[in-house]
């Protein structure tokens, strides 16, 4: 195997041109981490609906931080510094620990209270109303609480403004310790962290989890310890295990073949000639597929280059072949029909994944089958030409001959067929776990206690539960608000009830433009108010003329123009109520998030109308689709 | 004192008195404020009538309540409790545990809200449980404090140190004679306030037309 000027030539100018590829994969190569790219392509706007949900909606976003360790009046003061230090951070949308902002009414919108509260739908703003708010506004402010209601009453004698924040408010609000959220047993404090990013982009994850422990190291000093949970902080952990796991088992695996390749064929070059087929194929794989697809999923890779492992074999059959004195390229040319028929029924075989419809597995097609006809037939037509005939059959050697005569001595007792026969039979009939495993919440490599610690934290917190969502779609943004408008009571219901603790959509942060004129309509003109005012403040200690800003706000609000979702625009209700709906053209959908959820049964005939359709995400759907799959009102569509 | 003595006919005789007490400790040393506020200190439980009347530039007449507070020990936030239990001219139940308050009232519904909402309130019961208390160190955390008057009729004057509780409390001041606390009065920055009588002055009988300037005078007088 003495090389020539030509074989080194050919050897130089491959590995230059596998350079070059890898410049060219190098510079064009990004690997994606959206797992939704290995469930099947939506078909129907629902599913695609559910998919971006799962992916991106409210509750898949929401990290939820625990914070443990310490006194609860120091952790109480370490969640407020991190909310602080959190709000700023570009990362979130965001943050908070239970906190009422101020904020979160502004000030232009302040008139809408009265088009906002419920109160004036079936109490009337006359005298007798105002009398008696009066008077109870008096005794406020001769309480404690006077000194910070007092510059509200002037423009807000009836107080709507708070009832409006109430109503904002989320509906199971969890224990409050020095002001700031706590777990049931006030030993952990407890922070919502809603990201930017969508849950399954563990990069974008990654840098929000980074950045909450370095907000974290910055306000604590180690005394305080933090847990995040949530579908991101998820997303984090699986990709760094898989990785781990991946690269610890790809570095096992080369180290046996290396072994392998050195006792079998005791020459350095070998490992050389084994190699260059295999990594040839491993970079015109990752090119045809960025090529092809743009991004590679990090699973695409992972799994890939483990189907390409059978390449492995191709040049491992060429070198055992060869014998002292025979030409590699004889040897390769008789080979080949073999060989060929071998790649072309893995490639066949691999082929059938682009079928599937799931783009992640068609990636994987694209890849694994590029990827072993290039190992195929640069085995074929390069590889021999740098092979020199061995001096030697690789096969004679005193070492691995006893070691074959080892193996060959081993007893091979017949009864062990009949005793293996045994066990597996023993094994099938007694598994624990049944043999054909439908839930697919298994497949979530998420351990089960993680798991169950975020439903618990999410149970006390009251944050939405990810599994359960109720969507509701019309023609557009009114009609939809319309239908969660009348949905109102029977949610309300399952609140009272205990089915759910409580549940969000966006009409509780925006009426209906025709319930809002409704309200308009309702309340009294300008002389008509202002008389009553003057009847309601005889026999009051208020002055006559404090309250001109409340006549104001009433005669804005009779005569503005209805408020709509852009109208509230970015204020922190804006964003909230704008992730629960969204219009596309000629449809808008809404989302019912719940929380705490009970009894599914009960939840899922919640309604009759014919809009809404119930839907369970199938990664933990099982109990809910298995016993009480949605033959009800609610699932009709 | 000019103004304290050009005040309605019903407090003039109360304020003469005053006036001459007044004058006459002017040129005496104010009492140490350390020692004063340790004097203060009662042995919790211990429970006080009070009367209070509100002032404020909404108002017409002052809010004037009565009835009782009740103190726990220990050291506010964390032991401390304290209730306000209005039994004249309604029925009103204030109770402050730690950082939260509950206001409770015949026919409406309990409200709750959180101190950290409310800086000016946290610093008033703060500084009221210190003195109560008689940790002067504790009052001076959040308060400079001056004193004036002598040991028969002594005045504590607090001013809150920290941005968010003089956006709305300008000061509070305690009047009092030997260990016995007799006014703690609010002042805010929006020209009202309120003035709580104790024991012994819970039982003044205040005016519709009395103004707050009035019931500072007769703090100060008494």
């Amino acid at each position: 195997m003495t090389p020539t000027g030509r074989t080194i030539l050919l050897s130089a100018l491959w590995v230059a041109s596998l350079a070059a590829l890898g410049v060219f994969v190098q510079r064009h190569l990004s690997v994606g981490n959206d797992l939704r790219l290995f469930l099947p392509n939506p078909t129907t706007p629902e599913q695609r609906l559910l998919l971006e949900e799962v992916g991106e909606g409210p509750a898949s976003r929401v990290l939820v931080i625990a914070l443990a360790g310490a006194a609860p009046q120091r952790l109480a003061e370490v969640s407020r510094q991190l909310t602080e230090s959190l709000r700023d951070n570009a990362e979130f949308r965001f943050v908070t620990n239970g906190e009422v902002s101020p904020e979160a009414f502004p000030d232009d919108l302040q008139p809408y209270r009265f088009l906002l509260s419920s109160t004036f739908d079936t109490q009337s703003l006359d005298a007798a109303y105002l009398h008696s708010e009066l008077e109870m506004r008096a005794r406020d402010l001769a309480s404690p609480a006077g000194i910070f209601l007092e510059p509200l009453l002037p423009r807000d004698p009836t107080l709507e403004t708070l009832k409006v924040l109430e109503r904002w408010q989320p509906m199971q609000q969890p224990r409050q310790d020095f002001d700031v959220w706590f777990d049931h047993d006030g030993r952990r404090a407890l922070l919502v962290a809603e990201t930017r990013a969508p849950a399954f982009d563990p990069t974008a994850q990654r840098a929000s989890i980074a950045a909450i422990n370095t907000a974290l190291a910055d306000v604590a000093v180690r005394d305080v310890t933090a847990t995040v949970s949530g579908s991101g902080a998820f997303s984090v952990l699986m990709e760094a295990r898989t990785r781990s796991e991946a690269q610890s088992l790809t570095r096992a695996a080369s180290i046996g073949m290396i072994l392998l390749l050195l006792l079998a064929y005791r020459r350095i070059s070998s490992l050389f000639l084994s190699a260059l087929p295999l990594v040839s194929a491993g970079l015109v794989a990752l090119a045809a597929v960025s090529a092809l697809f743009g991004t590679v999923h990090g699973i695409t890779l992972a799994f890939g280059f483990t189907l390409l492992g059978v390449a492995q074999d191709y040049p491992t059959h060429l070198l055992s072949h060869c014998r002292p004195n025979t030409d590699a390229r004889d040897v390769a040319r008789e080979l080949w029909p073999t060989l060929a028929i071998g790649i072309a029924s893995t490639c066949l075989a691999y082929s059938t994944l682009l079928l599937a419809g799931v783009s992640g597995l068609a990636q994987l097609a694209c890849f694994s089958v590029a990827g072993l006809a290039v190992a195929g037939l640069t085995t074929r037509f390069v590889l021999p030409q740098l092979m020199a005939a061995p001096s030697r059959d690789f096969a004679s050697s005193a070492l691995l001959g006893r070691i074959w005569s080892s193996i060959a001595r081993l007893p091979r007792p017949a009864w062990a067929v009949g005793l293996a026969l045994i066990v597996c039979i023993a094994v099938i009939a007694l598994a624990r776990q049944p043999l054909w495993e439908n839930d697919l919440g298994k497949l979530t490599p998420v351990p089960a206690d993680l798991l169950a610690q975020d439903q618990a934290l999410r149970a006390q917190l009251g944050t939405a539960d990810v599994r359960y969502l109720l969507v509701v779609d019309a023609n557009d943004t009114q009609a939809v608000l319309a239908r969660l408008e009348a949905l109102e009571p029977s949610l309300a219901a399952l609140v009272t009830n205990g089915a759910v603790t409580g549940y969000d959509d966006a009409a509780r942060y925006l009426p209906t433009v025709a319930t809002q004129l409704r309200r308009q309509a309702r309340l009294p003109d300008a002389s008509a108010l202002a008389s009553a005012l003057e009847t309601a403040l005889a026999g009051t200690p208020f002055r006559e003329d404090v309250f001109a800003p409340f006549l104001a706000d009433v005669a804005r609000a009779k005569t503005a123009p209805p408020l709509t979702l852009a109208r509230l625009g970015d204020s922190p209700v804006g964003a909230r109520a704008d992730m629960l709906l969204s219009a596309h053209d000629g449809s808008a959908t809404a989302l019912v998030t719940f929380s705490g959820v009970k009894d599914v049964v009960r939840e899922s005939r919640c309604s009759t109308s014919r809009a809404q359709r119930k839907r369970s995400w199938p990664s933990t759907g099982q109990r809910f689709c298995g016993r009480s799959r949605p033959r009800s009102a609610c699932s009709s569509s | 004192m000019f103004n304290a003595c050009r005040i309605p006919a019903v407090l003039t005789p109360l304020l003469v008195l005053g006036c001459l007490a007044h004058g006459a400790t002017a040129f005496g040393a104010a009492p140490d404020v350390d020692a004063l506020i340790r004097g203060l200190a009662r042995k919790a439980p211990a429970s006080v009538a009070f009367t209070e009347a509100r002032f404020s530039a909404l108002l017409r007449e002052p809010l004037v309540v009565s009835g009782e507070l009740d103190r726990t020990g220990g050291l506010w936030p964390n032991t401390a409790s304290l209730d306000r239990r209005v039994t004249e001219p309604y029925r009103e139940s204030t109770a402050i545990r730690g950082e939260s308050v509950r206001l409770e009232r015949d026919g409406e519904p309990e409200r709750t809200f959180a101190l950290k909402r409310v800086p000016e309130l946290r610093a008033l019961l703060s500084g009221f449980v210190a003195l109560l208390s008689g940790d002067a160190a504790a009052v001076r955390k959040d308060f400079s404090v001056e004193s004036g008057g002598d040991d028969a009729s002594w005045s504590l004057e607090l001013k809150p140190v920290e941005a968010s509780a003089r956006r709305r409390l300008t000061e509070i001041v305690v009047n009092g004679s030997g260990s016995e606390p007799r006014c703690f009065s609010m002042l805010d920055t929006r020209g009202g306030g309120s003035v709580l009588l104790l024991g012994a002055a819970a039982g003044t009988n205040v005016q519709k037309n009395a103004t707050l300037e009035d019931l500072l005078s007769l703090c100060r007088a008494e």
